[in-house]
């Protein structure tokens, strides 16, 4: 929380695909140097919000502030130039180029810097810098999430949105997940992280918001979130 | 026989050049433009005209490569661009892309007749190449489509326009967060496979002799075949994918038919193509020289 105005700041925000709105006046804010999360059952339009931000789906209503400047409905390629990377799910890596080519396209919006760019973020995954010449698409699912992660990083960003950074890794690999995602949470940027794993989210979450039937519904600190009996039977479950 | 292979070489280098276009269409937007066949087309009536007038098939040549690169990138801006940026369905797509065919198709006759047009430019004296005889013409197709092919692939390979252009091809939403205007991407894409596939249109029609409207459309068809026999959306294979289809289609009816006696008609070529489509789908269905987990049609 290093200035005054959030980083990333989503007011009224309504989007869908055509139909009726997936999302219907949500409104969010993310801080530099700091993990907001987004949670809330499936089918709650989380996905759909981040696509909202990022520019892939132009919203109908309400307004989207990156650093203070208004960037609503700016198409996802103009997004990044505004210092908004975002991290898909699925298909969040060029299978096809390898390590090295992924982080160029990454870097694709920069003017200068992308060597000195990949080689500062290679020293944050350093498994990235040891097979720089292999096609994403022969890398484990752990290493492709870091380079996803990596890729994003690479125009420097204010604001990183992640759509499920952990989902279907082994265990393993989501503490490592996590713990780069503080990593680069303390480089002051504003992280903004929708996840499955609830309760372990709302671990690392300074601020967390839970979204049902695509509207706000709750929010406040992580671990508070946590302690809450409504939220923990509706949306955490007692198990995980 | 050699004399066929020879021929086999030429039809190669054309089919190659026509089926590498086809691919990068179809690799930038990931759905099959069947009016690929009426950018050669264009580029036969564009190269044809402007030879009547200024007498020199390089400035034919170039006139057909302009209009071939002007006819793609108009139909990627004014239908195909459109659609995909609506979320049409890949059929959708498919049956606009053949309904402009056919309007082309038609454009053409109104303004030139539906009679085929001869078109000859002086094959020169044939000499003996190796094992083959060529003439001067065959040769500088066959050096042209070389050539044509290996810039592409430095552009492809090695260019930021290339890295972007895979991208796209790859995975067109991660390459829009990264930055890259697929649009425009996909619109540079089109004009280039334009420039290849007018400048196709003409070397098909001086090696021909002649041309008509729906000329374009017969050699579409072969073409898909290649494309596909090599893996589709990939230039590589689609190269290669093009020099086999290719040979085989010249050399096929060269050859008597066992028992029988006697020689199958070259009209046949197009049967011949679609047996050979029909088996590498059955037996490789991603395309002969592909090792990606998915088919070409996928």
């Amino acid at each position: 929380m290093t200035s005054d105005a959030p980083a990333l700041e989503v007011v009224g925000l309504t989007a869908g695909y055509g139909g009726p709105p997936v999302i219907e006046s949500v409104s969010i804010a993310a801080n530099r140097g700091a993990i907001t999360a987004i949670v809330g059952p499936n089918g709650a339009g989380k996905s759909t919000l981040l696509k909202a931000i990022a520019g892939l789906i132009r919203p109908t209503a309400g307004s989207v502030k990156v650093l203070g400047v208004d960037v609503t409905g700016l198409p996802a390629e103009k997004l990044v130039r505004k210092g908004v990377a975002y991290v898909p799910q699925v298909a969040n890596v060029f299978p096809e180029l390898t390590i090295r080519e992924n982080l160029d396209m990454g870097g694709y919006s920069r003017k200068a810097g992308v060597r000195e760019r990949i080689e500062q973020l290679f020293k944050l995954f350093p498994d990235l810098a040891a097979s720089s010449h292999r096609r994403a698409n022969t890398l484990s699912g752990g290493q492709r999430t870091m380079l996803a992660l990596a890729r994003g990083l690479m125009v420097d960003p204010p604001v990183l949105i992640l759509d499920e950074p952990s989902a279907g890794l082994a265990p393993k690999f989501q503490g490592l997940i996590w713990e780069r995602i503080e990593a680069i949470k303390a480089t002051n940027v504003a992280v903004l992280v929708i996840e499955q794993n609830t309760r372990e989210t709302l671990r690392h979450a300074q601020w967390a918001y839970v979204l049902v039937l695509g509207q706000n519904r709750l929010e406040g600190p992580g671990q508070k979130l946590l302690d809450d009996e409504e939220v923990v039977n509706l949306y955490v479950g007692r198990l995980s | 026989m050699l004399l066929t292979l020879g021929f086999g070489i030429v039809t190669a280098s054309i089919l190659a050049l026509s089926a590498v276009a086809f691919t990068l269409e179809y690799g930038v937007t990931n759905v099959a433009n069947v009016s690929h066949g009426e950018i050669l087309t264009v580029g036969a009536y564009a190269a044809y005209l402007t030879h009547q007038r200024t007498g020199s098939a390089i400035i034919a040549a170039i006139a057909a490569a302009l209009a071939g690169g002007v006819v793609a990138l108009a139909m990627y801006s004014s239908l195909i661009g459109p659609f995909i940026r609506f979320g049409a369905t890949p059929t959708v797509i498919f049956i606009a892309t053949l309904g402009m065919s056919f309007v082309i198709q038609n454009t053409l006759v109104i303004f030139f007749g539906a009679a085929n047009v001869a078109y000859t430019l002086d094959p020169g004296a044939p000499h003996q190449v190796g094992p083959f005889l060529f003439t001067p013409l065959d040769e500088e197709i066959v050096a042209s489509a070389i050539a044509i092919t290996v810039v592409l692939f430095l552009i492809i390979s090695r260019t930021k326009f290339g890295k972007a252009l895979r991208a796209v091809s790859q995975n067109r939403e991660l390459a829009r967060v990264s930055g890259i205007n697929a649009t425009r991407v996909a619109a540079s894409t089109f004009f280039l496979a334009g420039l290849i596939a007018g400048y196709a249109g003409f070397v098909l029609a001086a090696f021909v002799g002649s041309f008509t409207p729906y000329f374009g459309f017969g050699f579409f068809l072969i073409t898909l075949t290649a494309a596909v026999a090599g893996g589709l959306g990939r230039a590589v294979g689609t190269v290669a994918g093009a020099v086999i289809v290719g040979i085989i289609l010249e050399v096929l009816p060269a050859l008597p038919v066992p028992f029988v006696g006697g020689y199958i008609s070259a009209s046949y070529n197009l049967a011949f193509a679609f047996a050979i489509l029909a088996i590498v789908i059955l037996v490789r269905p991603r395309g002969l020289f592909t090792s990606a987990r998915r088919t070409v049609f996928e």
